[in-house]
Formats: C-alpha cells, sequence, structure tokens
C-alpha cells in the first residue's frame, strides 16, 4: 500500500490510473500532468515510485483544490445562485434542466443530477 | 320427477356430462392463480412472493427509503481485490518476446556453418548457413533474434548470405585487417535500408555473429522502440543535460556483460572510475559495467565510461548496432516537466547512438550499424534525409533528423534473385518448411508472388496447398 494525499492505494496501481480513480478533481490531463512534472513515466506502478517521489506528489496534490474542497465549491456556487433567485440557481433547486432543455418528456439527466447539494 | 337435463336443449349438466373415471396424466401441482390478461404460462412465472406484515415488513421499507433517496442513484462498484490475476505483471510480455531458436520436430538439414573464414567473401552469395552454436547464446542476449521470424520453423538457426550481408562483411574483414599502422582509424557507419521484410533485421544478426567470432565488443539494441513509447523510467540528467532511462540502460549494461564476458573481462580501464558505492576502480571493464548492472541509479554514467573506454586507441573493435532507427527520429512519448514532449534525440541513449551515427563520436576501430523501421510510418524526414530528397516548400521538417545520419552510408537491401528464391526454397525443402518439389516452375511462381521479399516468399512456402 502506498499512502499518497491521505489515501492508502494498492501497489500494483498505475499511477495515472490510480490517481484518476481514487481523486475527485484529477481526471486524465491533471494526471498525465502531474505524472510529467515528476517525471513519470505513463506505465509506471505505485510499488516502482521511490519515497521521495511519492512525497513530491503528495506535495503536488496538496497545490490542487480536490475531493471535497472541489466539492464543497460546487455546492457553495449552486446555493449562492439560488440565494440570488437565479433561474440557474431556482432550476437547480427544482431539479429541472438549467439551460432551457424541454421538459414535457424525458429530463433524467436533470433530475438525477440537478439539486444543491449535487454531487459532481 | 324432475329432470336433470335442460328440456329445451336437452344438454346434461355439466357434473354428468364427466367421464367418471377421468385418468390424468400429468397431474399439475398447485399453482398460483394467473393474471385474466397474460398469455405467458403460470409455470413460467416466479413463485409469489412471501406477503409479511407487521412491525418488522414496515422498519423494512423505511430503512430502504432512508437508504435509496434518490432512485437514479447508483452506488458504485467495489473492486474485487481477492479476485486471482490470470496473469502476473510482465509475464504476458515475456511469453510475447520469448524467442524458441530450435525446432526439434523439424528434419536436420545439413548446412555449413557460418564462420569467420566466409565473412565479406562474394562468392558465398545466394547460400544458406548455419548459425554456429558457440554464438547463439551471445546473439540471445543481445536480443538479435526477433519474434514472428522463421526461427521457431527449423531445427537449427540459419540465414542466407545476401548482398548486403556480404557489404557488411567487407567493412568487418576490412576493420578485422591485421598489421594496421599505429594511430590509423578503421571506423565505418552504415544504414540498413529496404522494405517490409526485406530483412534488415536479419543482417544485422549476421553482422553481430561475425563480429562476436572476431573478438569485437557488441552493443546492441534490439529495439529502439522500447526507447520512445514511455513504459521505461525515465529523469532529466543535468549533468549530461539529457533525459536518461536508467532502468533500461542497466538492462542494456546487463545484455552487453553477458554477450561480451570474455572480450570485457581481459581489459583493463585506462581511467579511474569510482562510480556508486565501489571504493576502488575496478579492475576490468566487465566489472566496471557489472557495477551500472548492480546500481541502476549509475548505470547511465557506467555505458558513458564503457563508451570512452572504447574509445581509447589499442582497443578491440566495437559494434554498435540498433534496430529500428526511424523510431528514434521522431518526438518520445515522454514528456518534460513543462509537459512538452520530449524529442528522441534527447534521450540520452538514442543521443549517444546518434552521435556515434552521424561521426561525433568515433571508435579507433568499429562499426555502428543501424536497419530502419517499417512499422513506424511517420518517419519521413528520415526517409527524405537517406534518399536526398528535398522537402516541400509547406513541409514541417524537423532539422535534427538529417544531421544525424549525415554521412552514414546506406545499404540498400534489394528483392532477391531467382537464384537466392532457389537457395531458399531448396532449404525450405529439406527442412520440410516446403512440401512441394523445387523445380523451375515452382521457383518462378514464388518468385513472382513474393515478389522477391523474403518474408512474403517464406509466408507462401509455409502456407499449405491443396
Amino acid at each position: 500500500m502506498v499512502l499518497i494525499s491521505g489515501i492508502n492505494i494498492l501497489d500494483q496501481w498505475v499511477v495515472k490510473a490510480a490517481l484518476q480513480y481514487h481523486f475527485y478533481g484529477i481526471g486524465p490531463n491533471v494526471a498525465a500532468r502531474l505524472c510529467a512534472k515528476l517525471s513519470i513515466h505513463p506505465t509506471a506502478r505505485l510499488s516502482s515510485l521511490s519515497h521521495p517521489t511519492v512525497t513530491a506528489l503528495t506535495f503536488e496534490m496538496s497545490k490542487l483544490k480536490l475531493d471535497t474542497d472541489l466539492k464543497k465549491e460546487l455546492t457553495d456556487n449552486l446555493e449562492r445562485l439560488r440565494d440570488l433567485g437565479t433561474y440557474r440557481g431556482r432550476r437547480h433547486a427544482q431539479g429541472l434542466p438549467v439551460r432551457g432543455q424541454k421538459t414535457k418528456k424525458q429530463v433524467m439527466c436533470a433530475r438525477r443530477l440537478n439539486c444543491l447539494n449535487r454531487r459532481g | 320427477m324432475a329432470l336433470t337435463s335442460c328440456w329445451r336443449c336437452l344438454r346434461l349438466p355439466r357434473l354428468l356430462n364427466a367421464p367418471a373415471n377421468r385418468v390424468v396424466l400429468h397431474p399439475l401441482p398447485l399453482r398460483p392463480r394467473s393474471a385474466p390478461f397474460t398469455t405467458a404460462s403460470a409455470l413460467l412465472a416466479n413463485p409469489p412472493k412471501k406477503q409479511n406484515s407487521g412491525q418488522g415488513h414496515q422498519k423494512a421499507i423505511m430503512a430502504k427509503q432512508k437508504t435509496t433517496t434518490n432512485k437514479y442513484h447508483h452506488k458504485k462498484k467495489k473492486m474485487d481485490v481477492s479476485a486471482k490475476q490470470l496473469f502476473e505483471i510482465g509475464e504476458r510480455k515475456r511469453i510475447r518476446k520469448n524467442i524458441v531458436l530450435s525446432n526439434t520436430s523439424a528434419p536436420v538439414v545439413p548446412l555449413p556453418e557460418m564462420m569467420l573464414d566466409i565473412c565479406g567473401r562474394g562468392e558465398t552469395e545466394g547460400t544458406v548457413f548455419q548459425i554456429p552454436d558457440s554464438v547463439l547464446d551471445s546473439l540471445k542476449a543481445l536480443g538479435a533474434f526477433k519474434t514472428g521470424q522463421h526461427w521457431p520453423y527449423f531445427q537449427r538457426p540459419s540465414t542466407l548470405v545476401r548482398k548486403g550481408s556480404v557489404e557488411i562483411g567487407k567493412l568487418i574483414s576490412w576493420i578485422n585487417e591485421e598489421g594496421i599502422a599505429e594511430g590509423e582509424e578503421r571506423y565505418a557507419r552504415r544504414i540498413l535500408d529496404g522494405t517490409r521484410g526485406s530483412g534488415r533485421s536479419i543482417v544485422l544478426a549476421q553482422a553481430m555473429n561475425w563480429a562476436i567470432q572476431s573478438n569485437w565488443v557488441v552493443i546492441a539494441i534490439p529495439d529502439a522502440q522500447e526507447l520512445v513509447i514511455g513504459h521505461t523510467e525515465y529523469e532529466f540528467d543535468p549533468a549530461w543535460s539529457l533525459w536518461v532511462q536508467k532502468e533500461y540502460t542497466a538492462a542494456l549494461l546487463g545484455r552487453i556483460l553477458k554477450a561480451n564476458s570474455t572480450v570485457l573481462g581481459r581489459l583493463e580501464p585506462v581511467e579511474d572510475h569510482k562510480m556508486g558505492k565501489t571504493e576502488t576502480s575496478p579492475s576490468t571493464l566487465a566489472k566496471l559495467v557489472n557495477i551500472g548492472v548492480q546500481d541502476p541509479q549509475i548505470s547511465n554514467d557506467v555505458f558513458m565510461a564503457l563508451l570512452k573506454e572504447l574509445s581509447t586507441p589499442g582497443r578491440p573493435p566495437v559494434l554498435f548496432a540498433l534496430d529500428n532507427l526511424g523510431q528514434i527520429s521522431l518526438p518520445s512519448a515522454y514528456r518534460d516537466t513543462a509537459f512538452e514532449l520530449i524529442h528522441a534525440h534527447d534521450l540520452a541513449l538514442p543521443n549517444t547512438f546518434l552521435s556515434y551515427l552521424s561521426g561525433a563520436s568515433r571508435f579507433p576501430r568499429g562499426l555502428t550499424l543501424a536497419a530502419t523501421s517499417s512499422v513506424c510510418s511517420k518517419t519521413k524526414d528520415l526517409t527524405h534525409a537517406l534518399r536526398g530528397v528535398e522537402h516541400g516548400p509547406w513541409d514541417k521538417v524537423d532539422e535534427r533528423i538529417a544531421k544525424s545520419v549525415e554521412g552514414a552510408g546506406l545499404v540498400e537491401l534489394e528483392k532477391l534473385s531467382k537464384e537466392e528464391v532457389k537457395a531458399i526454397m531448396e532449404w525450405y525443402n529439406a527442412g520440410g518448411v516446403l512440401r512441394q518439389p523445387v523445380t523451375i516452375e515452382s521457383v518462378t511462381e514464388q518468385y513472382a508472388i513474393s515478389s522477391g521479399n523474403p518474408k512474403e516468399l517464406f509466408r507462401n512456402c509455409l502456407r499449405l496447398k491443396y
């Protein structure tokens, strides 16, 4: 197990994939950039990383807004919109489409996603 | 007395109408009542659910509602950590790269051995020779044999000597010549070129065979693609201002040591090399190389020290070979800290090889040999540089490519002649690959179908007919 930014991850994970899977806010692009910054090749596994590299990776990740912080930012933004009484805020609160989609028929995505404590 | 039947229609009541001794052949179990409008058989239906009632049931419903507040919310599947992997890490690659050099089921073909005495002799052109057993281990260590070649079909690994092989053989004989004046340099640079399946890698293996027999130091990068596709560790080395691949270099040093252990074991270093954890300078070059194998952190320094040692006068000749040159004439898959692609020429190993190929660095006696690649299709700059074609006015030109191969001679592997096709077919026939007899007609037919390409010829002969 390797401890990265407070999360224990199994050794056999490929570094880039592990970052993408375990951290909200890291996708293919951010993961590739993080790896490039520390000269970690695209097929490197966590087991092959040295201790200084793991520390450096954790340090680089501490500069980013990830996980709960990022989710908090999202909910804060939605709450701000709602408090201002904007159309977008209201539609989010109602769980309806925000960008002018019709609501006569299916609005599955909006029902699933649009709410004030949106999951991401 | 009342009538038992209806007097109007004279029908009997249902009970009396039924046969008295009715036999039920397939007694059905008690089954649930099916829905009135369904056409599906009630037998196919699932058993009815137990009707729960009471407080426990209400509690379960409440708990369910609590957990799934949003019916569109799907839980992420948990990874099954306990599941056993089908293959260990790296096992599939080992299977894929496994080289089989001998087929014990194939008949033995008596062929002359490819010894040093035939090196560079024109009369051997068009003859099939078998590679001597004494060099097989070294060649295998150097990665001279590739998967997808004809080795697993024959009892002994054998190859055809062609015009290109003779040309390279002549160079090796020229460098091997005795009685060279002191200070005279005998260094050659060649690039093997040809179409797909024209036998560039085989000629490279033949050159290595003769070099090992001549007691040269042979350094070979068997597949340049491994250096650039981003599968090995890399880091920037400020001392060399290059990106070094320490793990790959350590593995390369291991292969060099395995293939040249006797030659390197005899050579003593000229300079002191106190590297890594060793306190004393190694007594032989083999020990120096071993330091790099043991400690990958200093493998690049050891490799450069080895090349420097071999570049001093009085050393045995060196064969520096690389297969798939096209792969290192492109930007690599690696990225620098600013997320820019690293050019293959900025990687330490390709850079070192190209410095020897372009003549910037030289051995006093030696041969640098590269083979172009057909797998890599985007090497327009290299193709133009080799053929001397001018670029179009709107072409994006990579200036570094032409400089990297400047002055290196081109050895073109042309298509096989009819005599060579006949020699190969006779060998295939004796080796059990080709069943049909070798006649003028069959040779002409195979020559026409394969258009003189060795790989195509082998495939056509191998294919079962009728």
